[in-house]
């Protein structure tokens, strides 16, 4: 067994490592050109506004919850779904076919916590939150381009109120937030 | 050395054997360890690569004969063969750039983790009776937590590149791997019950029978059901088309890799490769023989231990899973991309009560007829 | 934290990994190196997780120890556990702290140096506190070689649908999971009403 694990885990540093030999070999054979015009961060074209480290949506939440459950449930399934067919054939055990009430039992009453989540709506996916507009409460230490009020400010008074959020809704510092009426 | 010489003898792994049989009388058994660790590296990041090469060839001479074009035709001679090779040189010859805004460190610890992962979960698969790395006891098992380890990569790369759209990538990448897990695992309890075995190797093993075609896909009626299920959950997990919003370069450009290029951003492409051949080997693994076919059935019973038999099983295997990237690539021209919203539907509200009722299903049948 | 400090700090935990991969080659060979660097993983992803200034980055640190601590497991023989750690924590978890990280303000917290020392000097005084009153009385058993691990996962999936086994916690984890499920995705939810805009109203 930690034979096994052990060729496992070198293999997984052989991979890690792989990625680091490649980039030096890279640096090393690469012709060098100095220029700092493709590190900016690509906006089409545009110039970079803001960072991209913003306040993501709640749905995510949901979504990673209800897998924590589930994630938790195959690891209870595994083992036992891994001995059922002997069991139920009676080689490894005397429980014989009460094996399968027990698996039905587990199975059915997660079964209803997905039939309740489903019936409460968490599931469904578009629910249109209106994100707070948020300010730092202190200064940030990373350098910003131009900020997203800088912009607002600017071109003034041009947002539209019925600003949608169909994609991922997420405000980057409230540029999708409902404007001021 | 007490942890190795403890395995190393009972192993059969092929590796260890055939440099036990070469090896002089006496070296210890460390020194085994380490060259058959040392000759199965080279294999893997060989096969690895080859794998992610034609797979990138064939993906391109794929869609090119679906739009009636050719796909590359000129570098290497015969049907553009060497495009990938060229490219690599090229990708290798490329500026390594790190946007300035980015996170630097976790912008380099990404690609890394997300191969590491994926040849940590290649361990597992075994290609022919004694031609495996390790015979990991809960082969399958690894494999699903490898796959989810790759998911922190991605996210570690979108969220280091300090980029919108890689940020979007990056989180639609989690939620869907994340909702498509879940059928994923519950889909494999079924040949699991029929197997029970959680080894890639045992349930290889197990599928010899009548001409090489005691498939676990003809045991049980509910095994087919539960293998579109596992196919669509692979889809998604391998962020494959319909499901590559992570990387949709119609609206988020190139999704969570979008700062990246050059050899860095060669990784990445490298890992979704060797996911899809990974999914589609577990497929052929659980539901359709494995190693098994007619073709290896012909050997007779004394020669299944030759080095002929050997490779015949290693290509069977290889030929299903190739099947199996062909069907994805297929796919990619055929169906349009989901929006994000039909994807966590199709996930939790569909495809895993499916997959519990897959499973119900397949242990009545289980109990009552086998 | 300072950026000044960040290179020594990083330093350090490399001479502190090195130093348990050498103790552990050391006193116990292989199994010794493996028994370092996951210690080593988990001690540094924790770390790391007090440490670093941005949370997101504290968040993927935590890969490291839920990582390292799968080693632990699996160097107990308890190769099922160990699997099912980097499976739900690693996949799961993480992928729920990530995203809880990411609800919360970007902002970059300051941490103060006193804090987090103070806070290292507390924690190693709790465990030189309970290691005190465990030392005399638990007996260690010390081995010099990993033995042969005695229970196989078939034997867990028997022991979970065996009556005289563990059949009444199985379905009562199915139970609690199911109840866990509804629970926290009802809080998540009265946490989602608390995003709508507070000050729409006012605008109206």
């Amino acid at each position: 067994m930690y034979f096994d694990y052990l060729n496992a885990l070198v293999f997984a540093s052989v991979g890690f490592v792989f990625v680091f030999i490649n980039v030096i070999i890279g640096s090393i054979i690469r012709p060098r050109r100095k220029g700092t015009q493709g590190l900016e961060v690509y906006e089409c074209g545009e110039e970079t506004l803001g960072d991209a480290w913003i306040k993501f949506d709640i749905r995510y939440y949901t979504v990673a919850l209800v897998y924590v459950i589930f994630a938790v449930e195959i690891g209870f399934l595994f083992p036992v779904f891994g001995v059922f067919g002997d069991i139920v054939s009676g080689q490894t055990s005397t429980i014989g076919n009460l094996a399968l009430v027990h698996v039905l039992v587990f199975v059915v009453v997660l079964f209803f916590g997905l039939v309740a989540v489903w019936a409460k709506g968490d599931l469904d996916w578009v629910m249109t939150y209106k994100a707070r507009e948020w300010e730092p409460s202190r200064p940030r230490r990373l350098p910003l381009a131009r900020t997203v009020a800088d912009l607002e400010e600017e071109q003034s008074a041009t947002d539209d109120p019925s600003g949608d959020d169909t994609d991922e809704g997420t405000t980057s510092e409230g540029a999708e937030a409902p404007a001021t009426a | 050395m007490n942890l190795m010489a403890l395995e190393a003898a009972t192993t059969g792994n092929a590796f260890t054997e055939l440099l036990g049989g070469i090896a002089p009388e006496g070296t210890p058994t460390w020194a085994l360890w380490l060259g058959a660790a040392g000759a199965g590296v080279g294999i893997l990041v060989a096969f690895v690569s080859l794998v992610a090469m034609f797979s990138v060839w064939l993906e391109r001479k794929v869609s090119a004969h679906i739009q009636c074009r050719y796909g590359p035709m000129y570098a290497g001679g015969w049907h553009g063969w060497a495009q990938t090779l060229a490219d690599g040189v090229k990708l290798l010859l490329k500026e390594d750039m790190i946007p300035l805004g980015a996170d630097k460190p976790l912008f380099m610890l990404a690609p890394a983790l997300v191969l590491g992962a994926i040849f940590g979960a290649l361990v597992a698969l075994p290609l022919a009776p004694g031609f495996f790395f390790a015979d990991v006891n809960m082969g399958l098992f690894l494999i699903l937590a490898f796959s989810s380890l790759t998911t922190i990569g991605v996210v570690m790369a979108g969220w280091a590149s300090n980029s919108k759209w890689s940020l979007y990538g990056a989180m639609r990448e989690a939620a869907q791997v994340v909702a498509y897990e879940v059928p994923l695992g519950v889909s494999l309890f079924v040949p699991l019950m029929v197997a029970g075995t959680f080894s890639l190797t045992e349930a290889s093993a197990a599928q010899s029978g009548w001409f090489g075609m005691h498939w676990f896909i003809f045991q049980n009626p509910f095994m087919l059901p539960a293998f579109i299920i596992f196919f669509i959950a692979a889809l998604a997990e391998t962020k494959r088309a319909p499901f590559d919003l992570p990387e949709a370069e119609s609206e988020l450009v190139a999704g969570f890799m979008t700062e990246y290029s050059g050899i860095r951003w060669s990784f990445f492409f490298m890992e979704e490769y060797a996911a899809m051949f990974l999914m589609s080997a577990v497929g052929a693994v659980f539901f359709f023989g494995g190693y098994h076919s007619p073709l290896t059935a012909l050997f007779p019973e004394e020669a299944t231990t030759g080095l002929l038999y050997q490779l015949v099983c290693a290509g069977t295997l290889i030929f299903k899973s190739f099947v199996g990237v062909f069907v994805m690539m297929w796919l990619r021209w055929t169906l349009p991309r989901l929006r994000i919203d039909q994807v966590m539907s199709m996930g939790y509200k569909y495809l895993t009560p499916l997959a519990l009722v897959c499973v119900l299903g397949a242990a009545i049948w289980e109990t009552i007829f086998a | 934290m300072d950026d000044k400090l960040q290179k020594p700090f990083y330093a350090a935990l490399g001479v502190i990994t090195l130093g348990l991969l050498g103790w552990g080659a050391a006193s116990a060979g292989a199994q010794g190196i493996a028994f370092g660097l996951f210690t080593a993983l988990t001690l540094g992803g924790s770390l790391i997780c007090v440490w670093e200034r941005s949370v997101v980055r504290s968040a993927f640190s935590l890969m490291g120890t839920f990582t390292g601590v799968a080693g632990l497991f699996l160097l107990l023989g308890a190769d099922f556990l160990a699997v099912a750690q980097i499976l739900i924590y690693v996949g799961g978890i993480l992928a729920l702290i990530l995203f809880g990280v990411m609800l919360s303000p970007p902002d970059l917290a300051e941490r103060k140096l006193s804090r987090v020392l103070g806070g290292l000097a507390l924690m190693l005084g709790a465990v030189a506190w309970v290691g005190s009153k465990v030392a005399g009385t638990v007996a260690w058993a010390t081995t010099d070689e990993l033995p042969e691990p005695t229970t196989k996962v078939d034997e867990i999936g028997v022991a979970f649908l065996d009556p005289e086994g563990y059949v009444v916690p199985f379905e009562l984890a199915a139970m609690i999971l199911t109840v866990a499920l509804v629970a926290a995705v009802y809080i998540a939810r009265r946490k989602a009403s608390d995003l709508t805009d507070p000050r729409a109203e006012e605008r109206a």
